[in-house]
């Protein structure tokens, strides 16, 4: 299956910068995380993939080709840019009957697909009417029509329930079982950690982190905040054994590099009396608005 | 998950010749202009407005025909007058073409359509192909109905034409012409500016208003420059039978008409293969 690479990718709209000089590769076979804060560049770096927009510099390849060198490219890319990017007066049915007719797909295809997203009840209805969730499953059928290789989806969770939510996910994973590229974006951390393998973060079109999911998190491993009278006396403890000890209040240490038991069991071992002791476990969602935080300080 | 798996056949790929990548993209078109009811609706203005209006003028002028001066009598040319509702027909036809679309980036479709054909000239081509078909095809019934019903209206009270006398085929079917000559400027003119009122209101303004315009001018700038109209080659060019002083040819008309359209087109062609959508 094919990979996207992406190099150097630039694009500017008038003063502001996009997408600034980004490279990454989504691997096939894994769900792939993209995310970043609204705004951050994910929707425009996913159009110049998709050849909608063109970039001021730098290529987006997938399998090695433009996007606009693939004859018939639904058959190898298939893609949810943007809920509702459909005529309202049209069904939804007829929206993928003219899509599939424009790749020399046959309309059993269409009728089974919209069994697949659970709209065969609604394919005759205008979309005009579809709540947002309902606009959402057609975006997934339209991406899966060609049964391309490549799977990008922009904030596919937008607007569904939970049950919604449930499938795509299930959804997302079987197709990087089988082999595809999946590239799902999200501004939410927590939408996208447990199904993606692989996180790209960005921020300000810039890249911040291209890592396993579970990295960002070790990354950042949490902390132990620990109440005791004898403050200093305890961080002494805790310093000689190999913490790093940050005091928070007169009677209050932040401690990292070491777990609560082994807090609990330092101070109880050298008898220095603890009235609190709180593990505190960094989120995804806190380590992923540190890293792009630092990263927009650091800019 | 076996069934995101397609079970359906897709044809198999190679780089395929510029006709063959066209027909899936005409077929696309089709399924496109079917399933808008606007499409259905301009389409119906176009026969009313062209048909209904075209009669109820015709019906008046058989009226008033005692009434006619001796000039009007002289240049009489019932096959042209018969076809009078083209004058308001087009604009429905414009319409047409124009919402071909405009409605796709109003709606967003534009998106799928171009993810579905990145090249973009191949689905403008198609999109002429079809709507241009689609009113030539509605162009051409209305223009021969307009011509019997106004020759059937006339008759008894003014001279009229017969279909097989020189010059009238061509001048019903170079009207039939007419529409999907406009409905092809206004595609180009639609894919260019991108905004339904915007790419209406130029093609009024180009149709309607720049004649109203010209005819303020001295008679001399009149007639140098009123027979590069659109709409005066259809009245007085493509539509005529008795020639009129100061017009193309029926055929140089319709090769202006034609360059028209050939030329609206490409320019939305460049300015639609160079933008971001």
């Amino acid at each position: 299956m094919d990979a996207i690479e992406v190099q150097q990718l630039t694009k500017r709209y008038g003063d502001s910068l996009a997408v600034d000089d980004l490279t990454f590769t989504v691997e096939p076979g894994r769900v792939t995380g993209f995310l970043g804060p609204n705004g951050a560049g994910k929707s425009t770096t996913m159009r110049l993939i998709m050849g909608l927009d063109r970039p001021d510099k730098g290529t987006a390849r997938i399998g090695g080709r433009d996007y606009r060198d693939i004859p018939m490219p639904l058959h190898h890319v298939g893609a949810l840019l943007e809920a509702k990017a459909l005529h309202p007066g049209r069904s939804a049915r007829e929206h993928l009957r003219y899509l599939a007719a424009s790749q020399a797909i046959g309309f059993a295809r269409v009728d089974e697909l919209l069994e697949l997203v659970g709209l065969a009840g609604a394919a005759d209805r205008r979309v005009g009417g579809f709540s947002l969730g309902m606009g959402q499953r057609l975006g997934v059928a339209v991406a899966l029509l060609g049964d391309p290789g490549v799977v990008i989806l922009d904030e596919p969770v937008n607007g569904l329930d939970v049950d919604g939510v449930r499938w795509i996910r299930e959804l997302l994973r079987s197709l990087a079982d089988e082999g595809r590229t999946v590239l799902l974006s999200s501004h939410l951390l927590s939408e996208v950690s447990v199904t993606a393998e692989h996180l790209i973060v960005i921020q300000r079109g810039r890249l911040v982190a291209d890592c396993p999911t579970d990295q960002l998190t070790a990354d950042d491993a949490g902390s132990v905040l620990v109440v005791a009278p004898e403050r200093d006396r305890l961080a002494d403890v805790l310093e000689a054994a190999g913490g790093v000890v940050e005091v928070r209040d007169v009677d209050t240490l932040e401690v990292t590099g070491l777990s609560a038991p082994q807090v609990g069991d330092l101070a109880f071992a050298a008898r220095v009396p603890v009235h609190q002791l709180t593990p505190r476990q960094t989120s995804l969602e806190d380590a992923f608005l540190e890293l792009t935080e630092s990263f927009r300080s650091a800019s | 998950m076996s069934t995101i798996v397609s079970t359906s056949r897709v044809l198999p790929i190679s780089r395929p010749t510029p006709m063959k990548a066209l027909t899936p993209l005409m077929k696309a078109e089709w399924i496109k202009l079917r399933s808008l009811r606007s499409s259905k609706w301009t389409l119906a203005a176009m026969v009313v407005v062209t048909v209904g209006l075209g009669a109820l003028i015709n019906a008046e002028v058989a009226a008033h025909w005692a009434h006619a001066s001796a000039s009007d009598k002289a240049t009489w040319d019932p096959t042209n007058q018969s076809l009078v509702g083209a004058a308001f027909g087009q604009l429905a036809v414009a319409v047409f073409g124009v919402l071909a679309i405009t409605a796709e980036y109003a709606s967003g479709t534009i998106r799928s359509s171009v993810a579905a054909a990145p090249r973009r000239t191949p689905m403008l081509v198609a999109k002429a192909v079809v709507y241009g078909g689609v009113a030539l095809v509605v162009g051409e019934v209305i223009s021969f109905a307009s011509y019997f019903i106004g020759q059937a209206l006339l008759s008894g009270h003014t001279p009229i034409s017969h279909i097989g006398d020189p010059g009238v085929i061509r001048a019903v079917a170079l009207t039939g012409a007419y529409f999907a000559l406009v409905s092809l400027m206004a595609l180009g003119i639609g894919f260019a500016l991108r905004h339904t009122a915007g790419a209406i209101a130029s093609l009024v303004g180009i149709l309607m208003v720049l004649p109203s315009v010209l005819a303020a001018l001295p008679t001399g700038a009149q007639n140098a420059v009123e027979k590069f109209m659109p709409e005066q080659i259809a009245a007085s060019s493509t539509g005529a039978v008795v020639p009129e002083a100061h017009y193309f040819g029926p055929w140089t008309g319709f090769a202006v008409l034609c360059l028209y359209a050939t030329l609206a087109l490409a320019i939305g062609a460049w300015t639609f293969a160079r933008r971001d959508v």
